[in-house]
């Protein structure tokens, strides 16, 4: 199960610069409510930061950029998206050029604005990625994840929580999605209407090595 | 009894501190501080808490609520 954290008050600034200045072996870092840049240094193998500000998306872009390789990643994107967000989507181009964030797990927990999906699957080296997890996010994210990243062989593990209703049309796309992604041990879906469109599990398709597969049903 | 837990810190490497609150009540004698008092005083608190342990010992830093968690919780606490 992946954590997640989040926060009321801020961690303050003086308190991150501390950590920064007197303790650099920090591997593992997982702050909710302090700026994400902060988080950034050449230790870090494993990150949770929060992007809270109004106009979260260009912040997010930047703290793309800086990472290097990781283990493990956790984007939370609390309280929605903001119409600057939106415009912000609908206007960019590239935003991380030939930039491709490389970690072995992935978290988003959030929802961003719909023109978020055209850039989403050019920000990541999906080939690299086991565990995908997705909460309070839109559906059509996971389908453009499907058509759009044919990189994305190697899940092991892969969690989605939403409150958007599944449809016919997204039961193929997951069942095509687990089909693909041959390596997958553990699935944990919460999606509403799941119990009137059950979405075949890596059995039913013959995956060759299912272990553990749950599904919570809402 | 309380330094002998004290100096257990020097093998921690992960420290994970839930959110550390002051409330207005306990803070304050005459409750006429401001906001940003309080907030430099819930800093001083954390700040204090951190400097507890050695230099570059710890691997593993976590901060805030776990899961969908959204309550306060006062004073510091720390699982090592």
């Amino acid at each position: 199960m992946t954590d997640r954290y989040s926060s009321v008050l801020p961690f303050p600034k003086a308190c991150i610069h501390y950590l920064n200045q007197y303790q650099v072996s920090i591997k593992d870092v997982h702050i909710a409510g302090c700026h994400p840049y902060e988080l950034v240094r050449k230790s870090r193998q494993n990150i949770t930061t929060h992007f809270s500000a109004d106009a979260k998306s260009a912040i997010l872009v930047e703290f793309l950029k800086r990472l290097k390789p990781l283990k493990s990643l956790n984007i939370e994107l609390p309280g929605g998206w903001h119409q600057f967000d939106r415009h912000y989507w609908d206007t960019i181009m590239d935003p991380l050029g030939d930039t491709r964030v490389s970690t072995k797990s992935l978290t988003l927990a959030g929802c961003m604005p719909r023109s978020f999906r055209a850039h989403f699957h050019k920000m990541f080296n999906w080939s690299v990625l086991t565990s995908l997890s997705f909460f309070d996010i839109n559906l059509w994210l996971m389908q453009d994840i499907q058509f759009d990243v044919p990189d994305i062989r190697y899940l092991v593990h892969f969690q989605c929580y939403t409150l958007d209703s599944i449809f016919e049309q997204d039961t193929v796309m997951l069942h095509e999605f687990f089909r693909v992604n041959k390596c997958l041990q553990r699935i944990l879906l919460s999606i509403s209407g799941l119990a009137r469109f059950p979405v075949a599990t890596p059995e039913q398709v013959e995956i060759d090595n299912p272990t553990t597969v749950v599904h919570f049903v809402l | 009894m309380y330094r002998g837990a004290m100096s257990n810190l020097r093998f921690a490497q992960s420290l994970t501190m839930y959110e550390i609150a002051r409330s207005p009540e306990l803070s304050t004698s005459d409750g006429q501080n401001t906001v940003e008092e309080l907030e430099t005083a819930r800093q001083e608190d954390i700040l204090r808490v951190l400097q507890l342990f050695p230099d570059n010992k710890l691997c593993s830093f976590r901060y805030g609520s776990p899961g969908h968690e959204r309550q306060l919780r006062r004073p510091a606490f720390l699982t090592l």
